[in-house]
């Protein structure tokens, strides 16, 4: 992973590929390599989808090694959505593959002088790109089949559905899993529409004849490695919820917690919750039975797997298991509880190339505007389809929940920085909520999510008795996140790490047995600040201002039920966030 | 537990080991627990529910008391009516906020539980609702559905319109009260209004 891969789809006589060295970027993968890139070399004030924007593909630190769950991958852009900085990100077999090409970062420049449509092979032998107009409007699916014929089934693809050629504000890149499948995505802020402008539908990764990543101290490595799977694998939710509910477990829980998002933010308990929980999922999943049915990783040297595979009544494979938020999305937050209807409206974002996140909130906002009745699951699914296929309204509703709460006058619109928020309203779970507010990334539930011990004191102690330690627990929070996303490790190794101080360590030895530099926890802290520092800066320079750290009022002035709370947290208290 | 002065229909069924699971969802939705109340929510959770201590300190890491998260079991009092339930540690950021004790229950302060002082309640039987969620659901619910578990009548009489055209063929036997009953009939034999104490027994077939 010693190079990066620029192409220039703009030059004169068609795309122009160049490799460059690593040079400033040296050391960086992930979101650190994203946020760099975009701090330094894209004009923030530029628009989004045009020449000037970059988009960035970058495998974290470790991705490409035989280290644990380093399978994540970052793509970053000034995004179309929130008019920031993004960096959103994915699993599937994209890092790996990627990492082991040699490649730290694929960044895509410029932009075609017409709407040719581009597709790029990369092989040990080096990179391919050429037109191919067949590709155009083909959902990621029926485009994955397509590469699977041209080039085998050894490969990965990282791809673009109708709503990336359409550059709608919500749609996705997508990565394909293990079994070659278009089911991971790198879902928030619009990246796919950056990927569309750009002109490149697929790139297809084939890694045969590439060797595994080799650590630079290889006992130190594999010793942590091993400590670090262990450790993984006895905690009770890396090793045992996860596995056995996915993420969906949190439905029952949240929702009790009355902290469960319900018919567009408007109570916090959903009535039908039971039928669409983590335990119906996983029942479900299992009484239907099939390969991977409750249990499944998402990329090879994934031993957490908290996904499955959703097999219909038939017994058909229909889409991955549906994650907690998209469940929560397309089902509590529209009044749905039809895990059927929810997997079936999982496979179409995942076909067109949708946020499930934005789709399911956007949904929501035009159920409350009057567009569907919540809980119509026929409506739900022609919405999406009409997203899909590009008509006026779903160019509407593929512009995200922000946009079409302007174009049908709407106030109750759960957006921060124009990204709709996740599966937690931020009234009940006001901690959360400052992340929400404050990210550079709009409201993101996993800005603030990588927990330890150690990273807690690193940032300073937390008073718990003090109103104010919620906002120094999201600085930190967010510091923290921000180290993690750009290992290439998947965030949910957080609770082993909070819990288990020697995990914690044995994640450190990792890193530092795999590049032969010692990493601290200080190390860490000092990467995330940075990261944060780019991204900040970035932002305050394409126009936003404290302002734009708040929530819509409304959540200060309308009570959640069943506990009747406002978000409580004041503007002052957000400002000194970033006041590291 | 105490006894119920309520009249009760009895169901005793028995399925395989394999359909168990199907029953789980009563216990998500909730079943009800009479004892002596108020009383600290740790001793609902060893005395009148048997859990073992260990498991209660151990595997069940996220506890809630009408909705709100529980800290300190042993001080948190629980009185007629109240709402309890039992999970194992979730995960994601708002999950590790939920749990019990912990560095991070900051960020959910107005979701937290605050102990009253419930000095001047007078003890009395009363009835309380516990659900069991996730792995905790799953390792529990067997022996509490073998045990015996206090149902809503309209809750059962909902599972079974949902459940029961799959699992009647699957079932072993059914009783109701003394009687042994075929387990077609089961639906209409259930009153909405009634309280049913619902005893599932596995059996190979």
């Amino acid at each position: 992973m010693d190079k990066i891969l620029r192409i220039d789809m703009g030059a004169s006589g068609g795309p122009a590929i160049r490799t460059e060295a690593l040079g400033d970027y040296a050391g960086l993968g992930g979101r650190g390599m994203t946020s760099a890139i975009v701090a330094k070399e894209v004009p923030p004030t530029c628009h989004p989808l045009g020449t000037e924007n970059k988009l960035i593909i970058a495998p974290g630190l470790l991705s490409g090694s035989a280290a644990v769950q380093s399978g994540r991958i970052s793509v970053g852009c000034k995004s179309p959505l929130t008019g920031g900085i993004k960096e959103a990100n994915s699993g599937g077999q994209g890092a790996q593959v990627l990492a082991r090409l040699g490649y730290a970062a694929i960044v895509l420049e410029g932009k075609p002088a017409d709407d040719t449509l581009y597709k790029m092979h990369i092989t040990k032998d080096g990179v391919t790109i050429e037109a191919d107009n067949s590709l155009k409007m083909l959902g990621n699916y029926d485009l994955v089949d397509k590469m699977k014929a041209a080039y085998g089934d050894q490969i990965a693809c990282i791809s673009i559905g109708p709503a990336g050629e359409m550059k709608m504000a919500s749609a996705t890149v997508a990565f394909t899993d293990p079994e070659v499948r278009p089911t991971r995505h790198a879902g928030r802020g619009g990246v796919g529409a950056v990927m569309g402008a750009k002109g490149v539908k697929v790139i297809v990764l084939d890694d045969t004849g590439c060797k595994m990543r080799a650590p630079a101290d290889p006992e130190k490595f594999k010793a942590a490695n091993k400590e670090f799977t262990a450790g993984l694998k006895k905690h009770p939710v890396c090793g045992q919820g996860l596995p056995t509910y996915g993420t969906n477990v949190l439905t029952g829980v949240i929702n009790e917690a009355g902290a469960y998002p319900t018919l567009n933010f408007a109570t916090g308990r959903f009535e039908g919750f039971e039928k669409i929980s983590g335990e119906a999922l996983a029942e479900l999943e299992n009484s239907r039975g099939g390969e991977g049915a409750a249990t499944h990783g998402c990329h090879r040297g994934c031993v957490m797997k908290c996904s499955g595979t959703f097999y219909d009544k038939n017994g058909n494979f229909l889409t991955k298991q549906p994650e907690y938020e998209t469940v929560w999305a397309h089902g509590g937050n529209c009044g749905i509880s039809d895990l059927d209807a929810i997997a079936l409206l999982d496979r179409l974002d995942d076909d067109f190339g949708l946020d499930t996140i934005e789709m399911g909130a956007t949904i929501g906002v035009a159920m409350e505007a009057g567009i569907a009745k919540f809980g119509d699951v026929e409506a739900a699914i022609r919405l999406v389809k009409e997203v899909g296929q590009g008509t006026p309204l779903g160019r509407i509703l593929g512009a995200g929940a922000a946009v079409t709460g302007q174009a049908f006058g709407i106030e109750h619109v759960p957006v921060v920085k124009g990204q709709a928020m996740p599966a937690y309203d931020p009234r009940a779970v006001q901690g959360v909520a400052v992340t929400y507010a404050t990210s550079p990334m709009g409201a993101d539930h996993t800005a603030g999510y990588a927990v330890t011990a150690n990273i807690l004191g690193v940032g300073g102690t937390v008073d718990p008795l003090k109103p104010e330690g919620q906002v120094e627990l999201s600085r930190n929070l967010q510091i923290a996140t921000a180290a993690i996303d750009a290992t290439g490790m998947c965030v949910f190794i957080a609770f082993a790490i909070l819990d288990q101080p020697e995990t914690f360590q044995a994640l450190l030895d990792l890193i530092s047995g795999f590049t032969g530099k010692p990493m601290t926890g200080d190390d860490v802290t000092a990467l995330g600040k940075q990261i944060l520092t780019w991204e900040r800066d970035f932002n305050k320079a394409a126009g936003f201002n404290a302002a734009h750290d708040r929530l819509p009022g409304y959540f200060k002035r309308e009570a959640l039920a069943p506990h009747n709370v406002v978000f409580a947290v004041k503007d002052e208290e957000l400002d000194q966030v970033f006041n590291w | 537990m105490v006894a119920s002065k309520q009249d009760t229909l009895t169901v005793e069924l028995v399925v395989t080991e394999a359909d168990l699971w199907r029953f789980f969802g009563l216990l998500r939705q909730g079943i009800l627990v009479t004892t002596h109340l108020p009383s600290s929510l740790q001793q609902l959770l060893l005395v009148a529910l048997e859990i073992p201590d260990a498991y209660v300190r151990e595997r069940i890491q996220t506890v809630f008391l009408n909705g709100k998260a529980v800290d300190d079991i042993q001080g948190a009092s629980v009185s007629d009516g109240d709402v309890v339930t039992l999970s194992a540690a979730m995960p994601g950021l708002v999950g590790a906020t939920l749990r019990k004790g912990g560095q991070l229950t900051n960020l959910r302060s107005s979701l937290s539980h605050r102990s009253l002082s419930t000095e001047t309640e007078a003890v009395a039987p009363g009835k309380v609702t516990v659900k069991l969620f996730n792995l905790v659901c799953a390792e529990l619910g067997p022996s509490f559905l073998g045990r015996g578990v206090l149902l809503p009548g309209g809750h059962f009489k909902a599972f079974l319109a949902d459940v029961w055209p799959e699992l009647a063929p699957a079932c072993i036997g059914a009783r109701i009260g003394e009687k042994p009953v075929e387990a077609a009939v089961l639906p209409e034999s259930v009153a909405p209004g009634a309280m049913v104490r619902l005893k599932v027994g596995t059996q190979t077939r």
